[in-house]
């Protein structure tokens, strides 16, 4: 295959071939990179609603009865994507535990599990991502 | 310079002694201004509350196809809180469209002088003369929307330059 422009012809059959490897790399390695990251959000999140003695305003938010920790749910939409969340039939309270009310400060325990969460993330996204587009080598 | 020190609570001073240096006029010298989450005692929603909590150095984003990894920046959560009586829906929005102003507007930064002190006194200073670069603002949020009618409470993430 070959495209013509204004300057002549341009050869991109090793382009073509170059990107079609690419995409047969890619998939597993973004699973991998998605359930990494899914993982560790949850261990995050899951750490953060585990705490011990009784810190108001500070986290991780103290676990007594275990109301709020069994309402974290997470979900698998489509394997590429999972979602994260409180159910807010099993605890009501959960979100004024995230964003405070007049009596009680804020304990972000999702937004600080994420803020964690990126770091490591980007590494493995680093060593992972990058590693399989190297791995294709020229085509 | 405060930010050559990197101490987290200098910058909070800043912000807060910027935002109270704009209270020589209204709308501003109608609304209070306060360090960190307002506490029960301190609470009073007679007049609108703008609260200031301590910035947090964060993880940025990626930038130029993986070659700044971990790039840095600040992030300060700066809150908006009243209720029906003081002023209500609107009151709130002329807040929040102020603070917009006063973040985005690079000459309204620029201008604004006020006295803070840390580890040194100053006395006529600006945000950029203590090296605090807001990179962007994001919000205003409503929080916990539709919980209490009578109350009106939002948020602003800003992004200061790490």
């Amino acid at each position: 295959m070959s495209s013509t422009g204004k300057g002549g012809t341009v050869n991109v059959l090793r382009w073509n071939a170059k990107v079609n490897k690419l995409l047969r790399e890619y998939g597993p390695e973004v699973k991998k990179i998605v359930d990494y990251g899914n993982n560790k959000l949850g261990g995050n999140i899951a750490s953060n609603l585990s705490g011990g003695s009784y810190m108001p305003g500070r986290l991780p938010v103290t676990r007594v009865t275990g109301t709020l920790f069994r309402a974290y749910q997470q979900k698998m939409v489509t394997p590429y994507l999972y979602m994260h969340g409180m159910d807010s039939r099993v605890s009501n309270y959960a979100k004024y535990v995230h964003f405070g009310t007049k009596h009680m400060a804020p304990r972000p325990y999702f937004e600080n599990a994420v803020q964690y969460a990126k770091m490591p993330i980007m590494h493995f996204w680093r060593a992972t991502f990058l590693n399989s587009v190297r791995k294709t080598g020229r085509a | 310079m405060i930010r050559n020190t990197y101490i987290v609570e200098d910058i909070q001073d800043c912000i807060v002694e910027y935002l109270q240096a704009l209270q020589v006029s209204a709308p501003w010298n109608r609304w209070t201004i306060i360090y960190g989450y307002p506490n029960e005692e301190k609470f009073n929603l007679e007049e609108v509350l703008i609260y200031v909590q301590p910035p947090k150095f964060q993880s940025g984003e990626i930038k130029n196809q993986g070659s700044q990894i971990g790039l840095g920046q600040w992030m300060m959560r700066l809150g908006v809180w009243n209720d029906r009586l003081a002023g209500g829906a609107e009151e709130i929005g002329i807040a929040e469209s102020q603070i917009l102003y006063s973040f985005r507007h690079k000459g309204r930064m620029a201008d604004t002088t006020f006295d803070v002190t840390n580890s040194a006194a100053y006395t006529g200073t600006t945000l950029l003369a203590q090296g605090i670069q807001i990179d962007r603002i994001e919000g205003p949020t409503e929080v916990l929307k539709n919980v209490d009618t009578n109350e009106f409470r939002s948020e602003f993430d800003i992004f200061l330059k790490g």
